[in-house]
C-alpha cells in the first residue's frame, strides 16, 4: 500500500487521477515484462545475459515512465514544495491545534483532493458555522494536496470571516486552487482589496458598482519608541479613512453626509476597537497588530432604500479571557466569583472563558490594574457597544436590526436586540462616581442571573485573537434627528 | 490666561485622537501635571480640523487632572476653545474617568 502511494505520488502531482495512473502503470509493467522475455529462437541465455536483460528492461521502463510523466507539468509550484515545515501562524495553529504534528510537506502527502462549500459564512449570522468552516480549512491545509473553496453566499453576509482567512493565508500552503465564487463575494474581495491577501486570482473581472469598499488596512507592531505615541497613529489614519469613505458613499447615494454627531460615533467606535486591539492583543508590549476592512451596500425593500454597512476588525494574539488572566488580583477575584456563580455542578451551559469574556465587557473592568487604580480605563468595550447602538439606530420599523459579534478564543458574544447597550444601575453608584454600564445578557440585566445562551456562545474552534465584526444600517434621517436632539439638550 | 494649542503637540492634520496610552504620552509632553498646579486658568485651543477625541484618549489625557481638581474644579481651571462636539467628547471622557471601577474590585 505504502509502495502504491509512493508510486502514485508523482502522477498525482501532475493532476492525473488515480485510475488513469494505475492504468498507465499496468501498461508500463506489461512493457517491462515484454522486454524481459527472451525472443523465440534466441536460444538459452547465460546468467549474465539474463541479469543484463532485467537491468535493460528496468532501465527502458524507467525511461518510458519519465517520458510519460514529462508530458504533464508538475502541478506543485515552487512555493508549495519549498515549504518543508509548517509556517507558524497563530490563527491557523489555533484553529488546528494538531497542525504542528500532522502537517507534512506537500510532496510527502498522499494525493487527496477536497472541496468545501462556504455557505452562510458569517460570524454575525451563524458564528458556529463560520468558525467550523475556518477550522475545516485549517485542517485540510495540513493534509490534502489539492483543494477548492466555493464561496457561495449571495450576497456577502459578513466581511469578518474573510479577515480571518487572510490572516490564515499568511501560513497556509497554496493548495486551494480554484473554486466557485458568487458575484457579490467576488466584488467585495476585489474592491475591498483582499484579493492579494487571500492569494486569489479571478478569471473574470468583477463588474463595478453595487458596493462601496472600506479598504483593507493592517497594522504591524511599531516598536516601543517613547516618541511613537506623539506621532500620528495608524489607527487614527484608518478611523479617518472610514469616516471619509462613509461620507463619500452617502454623498454619492443619497446626497447626504453624516452629521458631526454621526461622524463622532463612527470615529469613536472604530478608534476604541483599534485601541483595544493594539493594547490588549500583545500582552507584553501593548503594541499589537490588527487588520480592518468593510463595505457598504445599498439595499431596498418595499418602502425604503437603506445603506447596509459591514465593518470588521481583527487583532491576533491574546484573546480577551487570556488578557484578563493578567489582571490585578482584586479584578481576578471578582471575575472568578462571577464565573463560579454560573459554572456550578449543574450549570454547564458556559465555559469559564465564555463567562470571563462577558465579565470583561463590563464598565470599569480591565487587565491593567495600574490604570484602574488611577481611575481610568476599562470602559472601552461599553463605549464600542454604546457607539454601535447609537450609530445603528433608526426610526424605520422595516430596516434589518443591527448585529455585532465579538469572537475571542472559543467564545462568541452576539450583541443584537434586545441586548444592545450597557445600563447604569444607579442603586449601586459609589458616592461622587457614576454607576458603571453593565450588560449581563439577561432580561433583568443582573450578574446573578445566567446570560442568554443565544447571545453568549461556545465555539467549536479557537480564534487566537479577537474579531469584532458588525453589520448595521445607516439611517441618515435618524442621525440628523439625533443631532438636533443633542444640540437642543446642550443649549438647554 | 495661558493658551495651549493642542495642534503644536499632535500636529495640525490630525482628525481624531485615539487611545489611553497616547493620551498619557501627550499629557506628559504638554506638562499637564505642572499646569494643574498653576495659579491661573489655562485655555486649550483645539484645532478646527479635529473631529473627535475618543473617551480613551480623554481618560489618558485628563484623568490625573480630574482626580486632582475634581470635576467642577477641572472645568473652572481648564477652558476650551473648541467646537461644541469636542467639548461633548471631553465631557464623555470625564464621565468615564468618574465611572466607578467597583465591578473590578477597585474602589
Amino acid at each position: 500500500m505504502q509502495d502504491d502511494e509512493e508510486w502514485l505520488r508523482a502522477w498525482h502531482r501532475r493532476g492525473i487521477p488515480t485510475e488513469t495512473a494505475r492504468a498507465l502503470r499496468a501498461g508500463l509493467m506489461n512493457y517491462k515484462s515484454g522486454l524481459q522475455h527472451v525472443a523465440h529462437g534466441k536460444g538459452r541465455q547465460t546468467i549474465s545475459e539474463r541479469l543484463n536483460r532485467k537491468r535493460y528492461a528496468a532501465d527502458k521502463t524507467r525511461r518510458e515512465r519519465k517520458r510519460l510523466l514529462d508530458r504533464w507539468p508538475v502541478r506543485f509550484t515552487y512555493e508549495m514544495v519549498a515549504v518543508k515545515h509548517p509556517i507558524e501562524e497563530p490563527v491557523l495553529d489555533g484553529l488546528n491545534p494538531q497542525r504542528s504534528t500532522t502537517w507534512k510537506p506537500v510532496f510527502e502527502r498522499p494525493h487527496a483532493a477536497a472541496e468545501l462549500d462556504l455557505k452562510n459564512f458569517s460570524f454575525v449570522d451563524d458564528p458556529i458555522n463560520a468558525i467550523s468552516l475556518l477550522k475545516q480549512i485549517a485542517e485540510l491545509e495540513s493534509k490534502i494536496s489539492e483543494g477548492r473553496l466555493n464561496f457561495d453566499d449571495q450576497p456577502c453576509l459578513d466581511i469578518g470571516p474573510f479577515l480571518v482567512l487572510q490572516e490564515m493565508n499568511k501560513g497556509m500552503l497554496p493548495i486551494f486552487l480554484g473554486g466557485r465564487i458568487s458575484g457579490s463575494v467576488l466584488r467585495v474581495i476585489e474592491f475591498v482589496g483582499l484579493r492579494h491577501a487571500l492569494g486569489m486570482r479571478f478569471s473574470r473581472a468583477p463588474s463595478a458598482g453595487g458596493i462601496w469598499p472600506l479598504p483593507f488596512r493592517s497594522r504591524t507592531p511599531q516598536g516601543a519608541s517613547p516618541q511613537r505615541l506623539l506621532r500620528h497613529q495608524t489607527s487614527e489614519h484608518v478611523a479617518t479613512e472610514v469616516i471619509e469613505r462613509i461620507n463619500e458613499w452617502l454623498a454619492e447615494q443619497a446626497e447626504v453626509q453624516l452629521t458631526e454627531d454621526g461622524e463622532r460615533l463612527v470615529l469613536s467606535m472604530t478608534g476604541e476597537v483599534l485601541d483595544n486591539a493594539e493594547r490588549h492583543s500583545d500582552l507584553s508590549s501593548r503594541d499589537g497588530s490588527w487588520s480592518v476592512a468593510g463595505f457598504m451596500v445599498r439595499q431596498r425593500n418595499e418602502t425604503s432604500i437603506f445603506y447596509k454597512c459591514h465593518l470588521a476588525l481583527l487583532s491576533t494574539g491574546a484573546s480577551i479571557a487570556e488578557s484578563m488572566a493578567t489582571a490585578g488580583d482584586a479584578t481576578k477575584a471578582r471575575m472568578d466569583e462571577y464565573v463560579r456563580r454560573h459554572r456550578g455542578f449543574l450549570k454547564s451551559n458556559f465555559t469559564d472563558e465564555n463567562l470571563q469574556t462577558v465579565f470583561a465587557l463590563q464598565d470599569g473592568v480591565s487587565r491593567v490594574h495600574d490604570a484602574l487604580a488611577q481611575g481610568r480605563g476599562g470602559t472601552g468595550f461599553m463605549d464600542i457597544i454604546e457607539f454601535f447602538a447609537a450609530l445603528s439606530g433608526t426610526s424605520k420599523a422595516d430596516i434589518p436590526p443591527p448585529s455585532l459579534a465579538i469572537i475571542s478564543g472559543s467564545t462568541c458574544i452576539s450583541i443584537k436586540p434586545p441586548y444592545m447597550v450597557g445600563v447604569r444601575n444607579n442603586l449601586f453608584a459609589k458616592e461622587g462616581l457614576r454607576a458603571p454600564r453593565e450588560l449581563w445578557f439577561n432580561p433583568t440585566n443582573n450578574p446573578d442571573e445566567m446570560p442568554d445562551p443565544a447571545h453568549v456562545l461556545s465555539l467549536p474552534a479557537r480564534l487566537k485573537g479577537t474579531l469584532i465584526t458588525m453589520v448595521w444600517t445607516t439611517d441618515p434621517e435618524y442621525l440628523q434627528s439625533r443631532a438636533i436632539a443633542n444640540a437642543e439638550n446642550q443649549s438647554s | 490666561m495661558p493658551r495651549i494649542n493642542l495642534a503644536d503637540t499632535v500636529g495640525p492634520d490630525v482628525r481624531v485622537l485615539i487611545g489611553q496610552d497616547r493620551g498619557v504620552a501627550v499629557r506628559a509632553a504638554m506638562h499637564l501635571d505642572e499646569l494643574d498646579n498653576s495659579q491661573t486658568s489655562v485655555e486649550f485651543v483645539i484645532p478646527e480640523t479635529l473631529r473627535t477625541l475618543t473617551p480613551s484618549f480623554v481618560q489618558g489625557f485628563f484623568s490625573n487632572s480630574v482626580h486632582r481638581l475634581g470635576e467642577s474644579g477641572f472645568f473652572a481651571h481648564y477652558k476650551f476653545d473648541a467646537r461644541p462636539h469636542i467639548v461633548s467628547d471631553i465631557h464623555a471622557g470625564i464621565d468615564r474617568i468618574l465611572t466607578s471601577r467597583h465591578l473590578a474590585g477597585v474602589d
